[in-house]
């Protein structure tokens, strides 16, 4: 047995290193210790926790509404427990888990980015009647127990879109006719369909531009959103114009564009959502216009509805995030220059 | 049948005295190096509940880690992995593997949702998928045994088919049902719900457990599994029906995975047609943190649970104290490089 003793001595602490090395190099991670026995009686502004929960880290729009988040955190004098999210947005089960994992540390509120409506109601619920205030964020959830839901209207942004593609359309070509194409990054996300709808209403006011084909990246953030703008210059010679409803088919659709050498002085690209290469992008003409909504908004005034929703008042049940189109032409400008780089170059306001 | 024309159907199947090439350590549960492992395992599972509940201690007992709430929580978000590694140790004991599970998963979860929607009864849409998932694992296994494909491309090729099925099934969108439904109510209802303070998910795991414990370990065609990864030329020769057995382990598999398709949808209330992605490689880092080797003849059930416990307590608590949940991919890929190096370190010790 003194060999198996061994072992066992050497699979025990071998494991245990590996685990606590693991854990003590992660920086310093936020003690949830740190609240004592709080009196229930006379709440006070001090001390709120509260916790973030995304769609996904794993994304710079995700990434902008964090640091919102954090600078309103950071003036307000919150604790943030976590900032978090999932591996991908279209990870519901493990949205489930963070949310259920954030009911038992029992923060002041959450601010919550649903990734997908239905599944999360039981969990916000029962955040809800446990106490917590409930903000919601970009995605609708089904049910109304929450204390406020602050949201870009997405059917005005695909319409912005819808009016942006047909001005490239007509400054290139002469008129605003032919071919149009679009892609969705997910069926069935009400947040993207409705960005849909919004572009395929609007469209319908130029009666010169057709939809032909409308794509799917089926969730993936990887290659497919690439692959399906690829295979939609390839299969419709004559495209005008291409318009993808999130930041992943966005970038895809310029990966796919540029690997393609499509003629930018033909067809015209735009779509949600920035990212440093879409704004690169932008400004080499490589994109006509990109839809900003208010990420950092989103997370700033998250957070900060949140505190009044703890402190007991009364906050809207809705607040539009608004939307904007960045152009080559007013990619410069200060407010669009706010919008893109909020941290540093917000103006007046948050 | 071309495949073993020295062994006639009629040849009654060895008995496990007769079963020569299964010495017992590689019958899973008696090994020393099994009962080690597994002690190892619960070991560390302790020491990482003292840990979390140390850092989530709030100045009253319990400590956050430790309360009901969590321990239930835990338990919850255990259940659907732990059910369909449970299914992919069984593959992974003959030496196989199964990459579909995943996608299996998902195909049952959209059709039970499918059902729902449709008005069938409970019942129905809780039967249909299961039987359909058994048939896919049959179907793997008839591909496997008969054709002499490889299971990794097999499953792989139906990792990729299953997962187009799904899509097309619900035409690339979430399937969606009414959940006040009389057929549907219930179903939600179960899954959020306690029995005795266990969460009834936690408890069909645990029933899949036993009943795939005892099954493994305690019948003739549980050792008949372990043979065919020790030595399938041998198990052959001694007379065990590999068809049989190579067809139970991946219908066991796929039947698995059509629970935990179940389970996922009851959860999330939902027929997700992503759902289930890459859950195939967490149930095959389950059954090997939990002893099994994938050149088989290693594994148990009991090992498994407690990887998949493992997993899911250290998700659990690094999500609790706030840590960056990338850390906890790092933890995890890193023990399982550990626990296979200390196995390798192991067998060359006793090859000594």
């Amino acid at each position: 047995m003194k060999r198996h003793t061994r072992l066992f001595v050497v699979t025990i602490v071998g494991l245990a290193a590996i685990i606590a090395a693991s854990l003590a190099v992660t920086g310093s991670p936020r003690s949830v210790a740190a609240q004592h026995v709080r009196s229930h009686a006379g709440k006070t502004l001090h001390g709120l926790r509260m916790e973030v929960i995304v769609k996904t880290v794993n994304s710079s729009y995700w990434t902008t509404v964090i640091n919102g988040a954090k600078k309103a955190a950071r003036q307000f004098g919150v604790q943030a427990l976590n900032y978090t999210g999932a591996n991908s947005e279209a990870n519901i089960a493990g949205q489930i888990a963070l949310m259920e994992d954030a009911i038992a540390k029992h923060p002041d509120f959450i601010v919550l980015s649903p990734t997908s409506a239905n599944p999360l109601d039981g969990v916000i619920t029962k955040a809800y009647k446990a106490g917590i205030k409930m903000i919601l964020i970009d995605s609708a959830a089904t049910t109304n127990n929450y204390q406020s839901f602050l949201a870009t209207n997405n059917h005005e942004g695909g319409c912005f879109a819808a009016n942006a593609l047909a001005a490239a359309i007509k400054r290139k070509t002469g008129k605003a006719a032919g071919a149009v194409a679009y892609a969705t990054f997910l069926s069935g996300v009400g947040s993207l369909g409705q960005r849909d709808k919004g572009f395929t209403d609007c469209i319908a006011h130029f009666p010169g531009l057709h939809i032909v084909r409308h794509v799917d990246a089926g969730g993936d953030q990887a290659t497919k959103p690439i692959s399906i703008a690829a295979n939609t210059l390839t299969g419709v010679p004559n495209l005008v114009g291409y318009f993808a409803d999130n930041l992943y088919t966005l970038e895809g659709a310029l990966t796919a564009f540029k690997e393609h050498g499509a003629n930018m002085n033909k067809i015209s690209l735009d779509g949600f959502d920035p990212s440093t290469t879409l704004v690169t992008g932008l400004k080499q003409h490589k994109v006509d216009g990109i839809i900003l909504q208010d990420p950092y908004q989103m997370g700033y005034g998250g957070v900060a509805y949140g505190i009044l929703a703890a402190a007991g008042l009364r906050v809207p049940k809705n607040l539009d995030t608004g939307v904007s189109v960045a152009t080559p032409a007013n990619v410069n400008s200060p407010a669009i220059q706010g919008l893109l780089f909020p941290d540093t170059k917000r103006g007046l306001g948050f | 049948m071309a495949d073993s024309p020295s062994v006639p159907a009629a040849v009654a199947e060895p008995s496990v005295e007769e079963l020569a090439p299964t010495p017992p350590a590689a019958r899973g549960l008696a090994g020393h190096w099994d009962v080690v492992l597994r002690l190892g395992l619960l070991g560390i599972v302790i020491i990482l509940a003292a840990y979390f509940a140390i850092r989530t201690w709030t100045g009253s007992w319990p400590p956050i880690f430790l309360t009901t709430d969590n321990i239930q929580n835990i338990g919850r978000q255990m259940a659907v992995y732990g059910v369909i590694a449970v299914g992919e140790t069984f593959v992974i004991i003959t030496a196989g593997i199964d990459l579909s599970v995943g996608s299996v998963l998902g195909v049952s979860g959209v059709v039970a949702a499918l059902e729902l929607l449709n008005g069938w009864p409970l019942i129905v849409a809780i039967i249909t998928p299961l039987i359909l998932a058994t048939a896919i694992g049959l179907f793997n296994g008839l591909l496997i045994d008969t054709q002499r494909l490889p299971p990794f491309i097999v499953t792989l090729g139906m990792l990729g088919v299953l997962r187009g099925v799904t899509q097309l099934l619900g035409s690339g969108k979430e399937v969606t049902f009414d959940p006040t439904q009389a057929n549907a109510s219930g179903f939600l209802a179960f899954a959020g719900n306690t029995f005795l303070g266990v969460p009834n998910l936690f408890w069909i795991l645990l029933a899949v457990s036993v009943v795939a414990g005892i099954f493994l370990h305690f019948t003739r065609r549980g050792q008949y599994i372990y043979a065919l990864g020790s030595n399938l030329e041998g198990a052959r020769r001694a007379g065990v029906n590999i068809r049989a057995t190579t067809l139970t382990v991946y219908a066991i598999s796929g039947f698995l995975a059509g629970v935990a398709g179940i389970m996922l949808t009851a959860r999330t209330s939902l027929g997700d047609p992503l759902a289930g992605t890459g859950y195939e490689l967490d149930a095959i880092a389950a059954a090997v943190l939990g002893g099994a080797s994938l050149f088989g003849a290693r594994g148990s059930i009991a090992g498994t649970f407690l990887g998949v416990l493992l997993v899911q307590v250290l998700a659990n608590g690094i999500d609790l104290i706030g840590v960056q949940p990338y850390w906890q991919q790092v933890i995890e890929g890193s023990l399982l490089i550990f626990v296979v190096w200390v196995d390798q370190w192991r067998k060359r010790r006793l090859a000594q």
